[in-house]
């Protein structure tokens, strides 16, 4: 169904989307689009870009759509399409992370021979230091635990203590 | 003993025989020796007495009548002896004669008695095998018997034995039950006994632990925490933090993340 030169654009789209909070402007802009091209009149795109300028994924969705003007509503639905069926990968931590923190992971995790994914990122105080990583069914233990468990290992900290 | 004489040339004398036969003869002898000196003497004296009533009608002396007589008397004992060595010698002769005739008699009578003696071997050999063999199958049927009687009285027996023995393994078997029962008991008792002290040594034992642990955990979680993040966890440290910790746990396990970004 999609060439490889869609696959690039998805997994792109996929990389400025980051997170699944992200996509749901993503989806939202694509949910308009989709109502405006069943109207006779011209789509704003200016009104559009004044809504969501602010995410990093619109000028990539501009750019396609605007290569595929015959074509916007299947593009639309190819690009919901992508965006729902993504897999997720599920990122537990203690505290509400900045975007280049979600930046990072998504490369770190792309650098490990992953993509066409989308972070989904749970804040959970119980964590209290680390990260909790959940990828198709694998956990990933990020937490402070296994290290301060290896330390007193290592170090034997707790001898004559307890 | 039956002292009986026998003739000389009689054909079953017997050394002993002779032995008396010679003794007759020297008492015999000696007795005659005797009476021919007692009359002797008494012919002296009468002699003498006539010389003397005669008066020296005789020239001869009474000492040399007597010594005469006594001359005569030796004389005639000597004689005696002679005679008596003689008897003696044939009576030895004889008497070898004889043993040597006792000797072959002896030994047809051992080759006549080894016959009857064979003979009454080789009947009492065939009695004896007769009566072996009646005594053997009398022996075989008794025993027959017997076996088929104590086979019989086996049988009666085994009956009663069995029921006997499976009365007494019951009995056993519920005096067994009832003591392993009780001692089961008892060791249950004895072990949950153990148990619960043991269980509450435990018990006060992690709690002082457990308290002991509070006491410390805050220090010590403290100056690990210090250790191993090295400082005061800002969110910038923090995300740093889950950064590092994320990066070397995928190289450390080599995790493939899944296949379909492939």
């Amino acid at each position: 169904m999609t060439e490889p030169v869609y696959d690039e654009f998805k997994y792109e789209l996929l990389r400025q989307t980051c997170t699944v909070s992200q996509s749901f402007g993503l989806l939202s802009l694509l949910d308009k689009l989709n109502a405006a091209s069943f109207k006779t009149t011209a789509i704003d795109i200016n009104a559009l870009e004044e809504d969501f300028k602010t995410c990093t994924w619109f000028s990539l969705v501009a750019a396609r759509l605007g290569t595929h003007v015959s074509n916007i509503s299947q593009e639309v639905a190819s690009m919901s399409e992508v965006i729902l069926k993504a897999p997720k990968i599920t990122l537990e931590i203690p505290f509400e992370p900045t975007d280049s923190f979600k930046k990072n992971i998504y490369s770190l995790l792309l650098a490990n021979s992953y993509k066409g994914f989308l972070l989904d990122i749970k804040v959970d105080e119980s964590v209290v230091c680390g990260a909790k990583v959940f990828v198709n069914g694998h956990y990933i233990d990020a937490t402070l635990a296994p290290r301060v468990r290896k330390f007193l290992e290592e170090t034997n900290a707790l001898n004559g203590l307890i | 003993m039956d002292l009986i004489l026998n003739l000389p040339n009689s054909s079953s004398l017997f050394p002993e025989q002779y032995f008396y036969i010679v003794c007759a003869v020297v008492f015999i002898l000696g007795l005659a020796t005797v009476l021919g000196v007692f009359k002797l003497r008494q012919s002296t004296k009468k002699s003498a007495r006539s010389y003397s009533a005669a008066g020296d009608a005789s020239e001869k002396l009474p000492e040399d009548i007597e010594a005469e007589a006594y001359a005569n008397a030796v004389k005639i004992l000597d004689d005696a002896r002679v005679q008596s060595l003689k008897i003696l010698t044939s009576s030895q002769l004889k008497a070898q004669k004889s043993l040597e005739d006792a000797s072959s008699i002896s030994k047809d009578i051992k080759d006549s008695l080894n016959k009857k003696l064979v003979d009454i071997y080789t009947k009492q050999e065939s009695s004896l095998q007769t009566t072996g063999a009646e005594m053997l199958a009398t022996l075989k049927q008794a025993v027959e018997s017997e076996k088929e009687e104590n086979i019989k009285m086996l049988d009666e027996s085994t009956g009663e034995i069995k029921t006997a023995l499976l009365k007494e393994v019951d009995t056993f078997k519920d005096s067994l039950k009832n003591e392993t029962v009780a001692t089961q008991r008892q060791i249950d008792d004895k072990l949950e006994k153990a148990y619960a002290e043991v269980a509450a040594e435990i018990h006060t034992y992690k709690a002082e632990k457990v308290k002991l642990i509070n006491e410390r955990i805050f220090q010590i979680l403290s100056n690990i925490s210090t250790q191993v993040i090295g400082g005061t966890l800002v969110q910038e440290d923090h995300e740093r933090f889950i950064y590092d910790t994320l990066k070397d746990e995928l190289q450390r396990a080599g995790f493939m993340l899944g296949e379909s970004g492939k």
